[in-house]
Parts: C-alpha cells; structure tokens; sequence
C-alpha cells in the first residue's frame, strides 16, 4: 500500500514538474487539489487535474468515470487515490 | 451588461419557430430564404434593444480601429448571423455544399500533408463566419487529402439548445461526434489524445470563455482594448500535445449563401513543448498569434463574427 502511494506521489511530482518537492513532503491525506484548514495541500486547480489524471492513467492503467463530482472524491488525497487505484487496477 | 455570455438566454421562442425555420430553408429558393431572412431581422432588430447594444459595442471597437461601419452595422450584424443560421441548417441537412473555396496562400497544404501522413493536429477556430466549413475537409477526400479521417468538434452546447435539437434531427450522426466543452475530464481528454494520434483533427474554438470556468481566462489585446479568452481551449493544445494550426472559414459575399468561403489556415508558430513554468508565458503567446489573426480577419469581414456579449466585459475605460 505505502508502496503504491510512493508511486502515485513520483507521478504527481514528476507529471506536474513539482519542483522542491519529494514524495516525503506529501502528506497521504491532504487534499491534492486545493489546501484544506490546516493548509495543508498541493493546491492544484482543474486543468493540472486533467493532466495529473491523463498521467495516472497513462502509470496505472486504471480509468475515470465521467461523473465529475465521483471523480473528483478519488482526487481528494494521496490515500484516496491510491484505494482508487487498487480497487480498479487489473492485476 | 455585466452579464456573461451563458447567461443570455437563446432568442427564439418555441420549437415551433424552429420548425417554420426549417421548412423554409428547406422548400423556399435561396434567394427568397434570404429575403425572407432581412425582413424578419429587420422587425427583430427593431425589437432586440439588448442585442443591438451588444453588437454596437463590437462594432464601435472596429470603428475605432478605422473600418468604416455604417448607420445600419448592427442590422447588418444580425442579418448576417441570422444568415449564417440557415446556412448551417442548409449544411447539416446536406443542402449545400462546403466545398467552394477560396485558399489563401497560407499553411493550407502543410496541414494537408500533416493528414495525409496520417497525423492528426489540434485546430483553434472562431465564430468568425462558419465554422461548420471545417466539416468541408472531410469531405475533401475525393480533391484534397489522400486520407480519410475525422473532425471533431469540442462545442459548448449549453447556450443554443433549441437550436441544436433540430440540428440532432437533421443529422444525429454529426452530432455524435460532438465533444461537450462542459464535460471534458481526464476519459475524453485522453479520447481526444488517442483521436489525434490516429490522424483525426480537434476543434475548438478560441474566442469564447467558457461558462463553467469562468475564471479561467487569459487577457489579450483585441481591437484596441484588453479581452478575456478562455484559458480552456489553449490549454487543451499543450495537455493533448499536438501540432496547433488556426482556422477560419468566412464567407466571401457578407450576405450571401451561397458565397463561396475563404479558408484561412495558419500553422501556431509558438511551441508548447517546455517546462510547466513557461507555460502561461507561451499560452499568451499562442493567444497573441490567435488573436492578431482574428483581429485581421473581423477588419474584413467585420459582420461576420457572431459573438452577440460584450467580449469586452470588465476592461472598458
């Protein structure tokens, strides 16, 4: 499980072109769209969400489904998308 | 006016219009479909005060820019889009053909090539004239290009619905190939991707914010004085990674149908290959080119750019 969300992070940081960032410096349940109270967060908008998404997908192989508000709870952090990503990955 | 364009809603009442609209076009002779066309815009033009404000305030920034308009501009305006209408009704049901056109001598025959090698690209349009004349290329195969691929169009379909259900019923296989502007997200991102590897064409046009991300704009001169254009639609030419050309298809003859077309094609000179943090710099070079050209165009076609809000919302002295 931490292994796969190592790797979401290294997609997020290298699809992004994060820089000064390491995986170590994302914290598995904050929000990656946006900062949330305690600002924490990457503070991504929409169109790095496409762009992220298009590269976990490209990684991952796993796909999203059109309903955007669904969508957007598996981008709601690292962790959500890593249980995302495992539960529709084949294999 | 501190309306955004969604917001205004779509002139012409019931379906029944539309209906009488169709009947016309399709059983009338073009010459009296036209006649017919200016003497409803006339008492339409009379009536629309919102819509002579609008197109005035387009017209004024071309005044100023030196093109004669006359007392009449804004009727003009309105005839023409009215036009431009039963052009695209006469279009989808197949009534006239798109393939009268005039090339300029442009990028034209780079794109050709670029198809014939079964490459696809990624093509920003306008509401200048018809846009619809880009379908025309498809048709292209038996003169034009030696491959048969497709268009498709990215469209916010949310401000004519009326219009675009009759236009379903003329041709549902046209409107199939349509992409909602309001629902691109990562699957028909990566649709579009895989659409132009396989040497099929994206359109979207450039000179409308979009009515979901209203925020999402990039500032530009145009015609004298600061504009919005939608972020969206430049963006989209970086994330699918594709070569970008412009173009425009205008009517020759203003006030004519059956007017053959100018095609304008213009390959982008601006590259998006770079890093993320020069991206904003060059998307406001994309737009730069985009907008001196469409700016170049309206000069000459001035009644042909069927954008009825105030394009220049939040900026004006």
């Amino acid at each position: 499980m931490s292994d796969l969300n190592t790797r979401i992070k290294e997609v997020i940081i290298e699809s992004l072109e994060l820089e000064d960032i390491t995986p170590a410096d994302i914290v598995d349940s904050a929000p990656i769209f946006g900062k949330n109270a305690a600002g924490e967060g990457l503070g991504l908008d929409s169109i790095d969400a496409l762009e992220l998404g298009i590269a976990i997908k490209e990684n991952f192989g796993v796909t999203f489904s059109t309903v955007k508000e669904e969508t957007k709870k598996h981008f709601a952090s690292v962790n959500a998308l890593a249980d995302y990503i495992s539960a529709n990955s084949k294999g | 006016m501190s309306e955004h364009w969604s917001e205004i809603e779509e002139v012409g009442g019931s379906p029944w219009h539309f209906r009488f609209m169709l009947w016309v076009v399709c059983h009338l002779p073009l010459f009296l479909v036209e006649f017919c066309t200016a003497v409803i815009c006339f008492f339409f033009w009379l009536g629309a005060a919102p819509v002579r404000a609008r197109s005035k305030v387009y017209l004024n920034h071309l005044r100023k820019m030196g093109v004669r308009v006359g007392v009449f501009g804004t009727y003009k305006h309105i005839l023409s889009f009215a036009l431009s209408m039963m052009e695209k009704l006469l279009g989808w049901k197949g009534a006239i053909k798109l393939n009268h056109i005039e090339k300029q001598n442009d990028d034209l025959p780079l794109l050709v090539e670029q198809i014939n090698k079964g490459e696809g690209a990624f093509l920003l349009c306008s509401h200048l004239g018809n846009m619809e004349m880009l379908r025309s290329l498809t048709g292209y195969g038996e003169y034009h290009t030696a491959k048969n691929f497709r268009v498709y169009p990215v469209v916010d379909l949310s401000g004519s619905k009326k219009f675009n259900a009759l236009l379903r019923e003329l041709n549902p296989e046209l409107m199939e190939n349509m992409i909602d502007a309001n629902s691109i997200d990562v699957d028909s991102a990566i649709w579009m991707k895989e659409k132009i590897v396989e040497g099929n064409l994206v359109v979207i046009a450039g000179d409308r914010t979009s009515a979901n991300t209203r925020d999402r704009v990039i500032e530009t001169e145009f015609l004298g004085e600061k504009a919005n254009f939608p972020e969206g639609a430049f963006s989209l030419a970086g994330i699918l990674n594709a070569p970008v050309y412009f173009v425009f298809g205008i009517r020759k003859h203003d006030f004519n149908i059956r007017s053959p077309y100018e095609m304008h094609v213009v390959r982008a000179k601006t590259s998006l290959e770079c890093s993320r943090k020069e991206r904003p710099e060059r998307l406001k070079m994309l737009l730069r080119e985009y907008s001196e050209i469409l700016e170049h165009l309206c000069k000459a076609h001035p009644y042909q750019w069927y954008n009825f809000y105030n394009f220049w919302e939040g900026f004006e002295k």
